[in-house]
This record gives C-alpha cells, structure tokens and sequence, in this order.
C-alpha cells in the first residue's frame, strides 16, 4: 500500500481522470503555480511516492498545528496528508512514551537521508537545553540527532524560522532557530505566527510533486508566497495611494475601508500571501477586518516597536504619497500623544473617537 | 433580534480595484484564442479579488447559453458568461466548498473534454457489452 504513487492511491478510492485533473487544479492553485502548470502537476502526483515525515515540535504554542488542521480545503489537504507518512509528530499521534520514540527511531533508520523533517517551535540553548525536553532528551539534541538523516527541513512558524516569541527580548531560554543551529541541510522557512495553513501544505505539496524544494529567497522562503509585500496585494492600496487613511479604528476613514498605514499597519514591510490566501475558508484577513498588519512572519517583529506605530521609514517605493503618509502618520502621533488616559475613559463614556495612543497609554 | 443581529452595522463590499486589469486580460486572451487558438486560465485565488469583485464581474460578463455541472471529487459547475469563450470553471469539494474558481477562455473548458483513457476504457467496456449481449437476447 505504501508503495502505491499518488494517481494509483486515488483510482484505487474510486476517483475518476477528471476528478483527478480537478485534484491537480486545486493543488496548483495552492502552490500559487500558474494555472498552465496543471497538467505537469498532474503527470508529477500521477507518480509521487509517499515521503517519510517527521515533525518534531519544541518551542511553541502549537499554533502552527492548529493551524494546519484547520486547513480550509480539507479533501484537497487530507488527500495530501494522506499521501505522506506522518511516522512522528508528538501532538497528533495515538502513540506515547516509548512507543513514540520508537516509531520515530524506526522511521528516521527505515528512510536515513531521505526524509523529510517539520520543525515548529524555536530551540532553547541555554541551561544545556533543559528548558524544553521531550523523552528526556533536549531539543537541541533530538534536531542535531533527526537533522543528520534528513533529506530537507522545513522550519514551520516564526519561531521555528527565526526564533519567535521565545526569542523576545531579553530571550530568557537563549532560544534560537533551526537555521542557527542546522548548518548542513537545505532548509524551507515557512514564517508566520501561525503560517496560512495552506502554505504549509503548499510547500510540502510542492515536495510531495516535484520531489524538490520550491524556490527561496534570501530568507530561506518560498518565493511563490512570499514573494511580494502584503502592501502591494492589499486591496487598501488604492486608498493609500491616494492618501486616504483611518486615523483611528472607529472614524469616517475607518468605516469607508481605507488604508490602516497610520494605525502601524505593516503591510509595507511584511512578505506573506495573506492578501490572497486569507483566512479560515478564505473568509478575511487582518487588513480586511480592520486591523493592520502587525508582521508576524517578518524577522524580529516580536521586538520591532509598538504595533500601533506608523512605520515611519518609507519603504520599497519611495514615493511622494509615502512620505507625506509617512510624515503625516508621525504628526497624527504626536498630536495624539497629549491625550491622556482620563481623556480615553470619557471618550469611552461618549463615543468619541479613539486614537491609537490613547489604546498605547493604557499598559 | 439579538446578538451580533442586534448591532445596526451594514458592512460595505470591498473592491480591490483589480476589475478593470482583469477584464483587459480576458479581452487580450480572447484575442489569442481567436487569432492563435491559444487558450487561457485565470486563477482567481492568485490575485487580490473581492467577493465585491467577482460579483461585478459577474455581473459584467452576464450569462450566456450553457450551464454544465460536473461530479467527479464532488461538484463542479461550468458556465458560459455573456462573452461567448469565457467561462466560469468553479471546483468544489464534496461539502460544498469550493477550491478554486478559473476564468477559461476557450471554445470548451479542459475539463470538460472526455479523457482519452476513459474514451478507450468506455469502447472496451460497450464491446464487452455487446458481445455479451449478442451471446444472450439482453437488447432484443
Ligand atoms: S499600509 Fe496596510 S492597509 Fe494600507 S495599503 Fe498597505 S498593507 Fe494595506
């Protein structure tokens, strides 16, 4: 049964040629792959064998996990989930103890070099890694033990990708990324606090079909996602284009939908598909729902300043509409600032407007 | 009334502002398809499109004169816009969700084609039939 390709597993469930094609459009499409890429989708999953994975958790809020199945295609997903061999994966399995272990042991002799490791959570060096042990073991000890065997690691969540939330200042666990520690094996970094899940299923589709890594950037991610700012597929970017910004989250602007840049939107400077993949079932996004882009998949946005900060350095596109949004968002700031927490009270009381200072003076 | 029912809010549809660029693409693609009988898909997912958007669209394509359905790994609806050549493609799961939706500019959407394999598998099949049936009286 293990040795049965993708096309053989689904005509053996019953599914037809067009129903397969059908398969392929919809997992092109969560590749973000061009939809005349279909048919050599297709003849790739006709083919694909099933891959080893193991997921190891460490660091985390299992955020990552829950995102993932609560992925919103879930016969596409599923099919694919199917189609690997999950042999370890803490959080998930039915097995405990020493049988979990024992599952994992087997699976990385059975495939050494060949499969394929999901990392979520960050790796806490200090006090010899005790801060976080599975089995006994630290998880600076399990990566270095599972890296060795692996074909490819893919680093699922900020912290994973580049430390996280347990990185934050004053990082009290000394925690550090997979890429800090894993020098000599190709690495997918797949950020997010938590990922879009279909991203996550994307890559490991895009190995599942091709046999490869999709291509990266600098950051080690896969381009087709994050290959552009969510600034420039943001459906506000008209507003913002033509200087049109809320200036709090409940005035004319606010409500009319325009561009959040001057309540800390960080859209400019955040690489992510949350534009275009959305969230559950496609439903919304932070943006759409009215709140800006805090950039969680970006490096270090767990230490980069308030989220209710205007970015103030203009970014990719320097433009003048930027550095007039970009001034004016400064100046909003500073003459907001002189409100104070009694102000924000009565504001409450009256239904007044809010600025976001006052939201920022209440720690 | 009650609950979020009671909170007097009417949430205006967003547009992206992507209607215009899009429609410029199918008129570019009709345009190929007549001249250089290239076909063309668009996946809706890849880009920043509302459901204000798809509505207007919709709505500027108009309907044309075939509707199809189609259900194979659940269901699948296949219609003609106003434009003859342009097609909505929508695939959905056997819940009901859908998983992509395509614009094809083509005489016939791909998928609606029968596949070769199946077109063999199906004269096989009626042959066995028939011989079968000229062993026995089954048509008579
Ligand atoms: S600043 Fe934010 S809300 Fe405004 S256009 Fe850019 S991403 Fe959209």
């Amino acid at each position: 049964m293990n040795d049965l390709t993708l096309g053989e597993r689904l005509r053996q469930r019953g599914v037809s040629r067009r129903g397969f094609m059908k398969f392929c459009a919809a997992t092109a499409s969560m590749m973000a792959l061009p939809p005349m890429m279909i048919p050599k989708v297709a003849a790739a999953l006709e083919q694909a064998k099933k891959p080893s994975v193991i997921w190891l958790s460490f660091q985390e809020c299992t955020a990552c996990t829950e995102s993932l199945t609560r992925s919103h295609a879930p016969s596409i997903e599923g099919l694919i989930f199917d189609h690997i061999s999950l042999d370890y994966h803490h959080t998930l399995q039915a097995a405990a103890g020493h049988a979990a272990e024992h599952a994992r042991e087997e699976a990385m002799k059975e495939h050494w070099g060949k499969y394929l490791v999901v990392v979520d959570g960050s790796i806490p060096m200090g006090a010899n890694g005790a801060y976080s042990t599975v089995a006994g073991h630290s998880n600076v000890d399990t990566m270095h033990e599972v890296a060795e065997g692996a074909a490819a690691i893919i680093a699922v969540g900020t912290c994973a990708a580049y430390g996280g939330l347990p990185m934050a200042d004053p990082n009290p666990t000394d925690a550090v990324s997979v890429e800090d520690l894993v020098t000599d094996k190709p690495i997918v970094n797949v950020p997010g606090c938590p990922p879009i899940p279909t991203v996550m299923t994307g890559v490991l589709a895009h190995f599942l079909t091709f046999g490869r890594l999709p291509e990266l950037d600098h950051l080690k991610r896969p381009k087709v996602f994050y290959g552009q700012n969510i600034h420039d597929r943001c459906y506000r970017r008209p507003f913002y284009e033509r200087g049109e910004f809320a200036e709090t989250f409940d005035d004319e602007g606010a409500r009319k939908g325009w561009c959040l840049y001057k309540l800390g939107c960080k859209g400019p400077t955040t690489y992510n598909a949350c534009a275009t993949a959305k969230w559950n079932e496609g439903t919304s996004w932070p943006v759409e729902a009215g709140h800006g882009c805090i950039g969680c998949s970006e490096p270090r946005f767990w230490d980069a300043g308030g989220f209710y900060q205007a970015l103030s350095v203009p970014t990719s596109d320097v433009g003048s509409t930027i550095l007039t949004a970009g001034a004016a968002g400064l100046a909003v700031g500073a003459a907001a600032a002189v409100l104070n927490k009694k102000t924000k009270g009565a504001a409450v009381a009256n239904r007044e407007t809010i600025t976001i200072k006052d939201l920022s003076k209440e720690s | 009334m009650s609950g979020l029912d009671s909170i007097p809010v009417v949430a205006e549809g967003s547009r992206t502002e992507n209607l215009k660029p899009l429609l410029r693409e199918i008129e570019q693609a009709l345009r190929e398809l007549i001249d250089d009988a290239k076909e063309t898909v668009i996946d809706l997912a890849a880009m920043p499109f509302s459901a204000q958007d798809e509505q207007d669209l919709k709505s500027y394509l108009g309907s044309g004169e075939v509707i199809a359905t189609m259900n194979a790994f659940g269901p699948t609806s296949i219609e003609e816009t106003g434009v003859p050549g342009v097609w909505w493609v929508e695939h959905k799961d056997a819940e009901g969700r859908r998983l992509t939706l395509h614009l094809e500019v083509a005489r016939v959407p791909a998928i609606m084609v029968t596949p070769a394999d199946d077109l063999r598998e199906g004269l096989a099949g009626l042959q066995a039939s028939l011989s079968a049936s000229d062993d026995g009286d089954a048509l008579q």
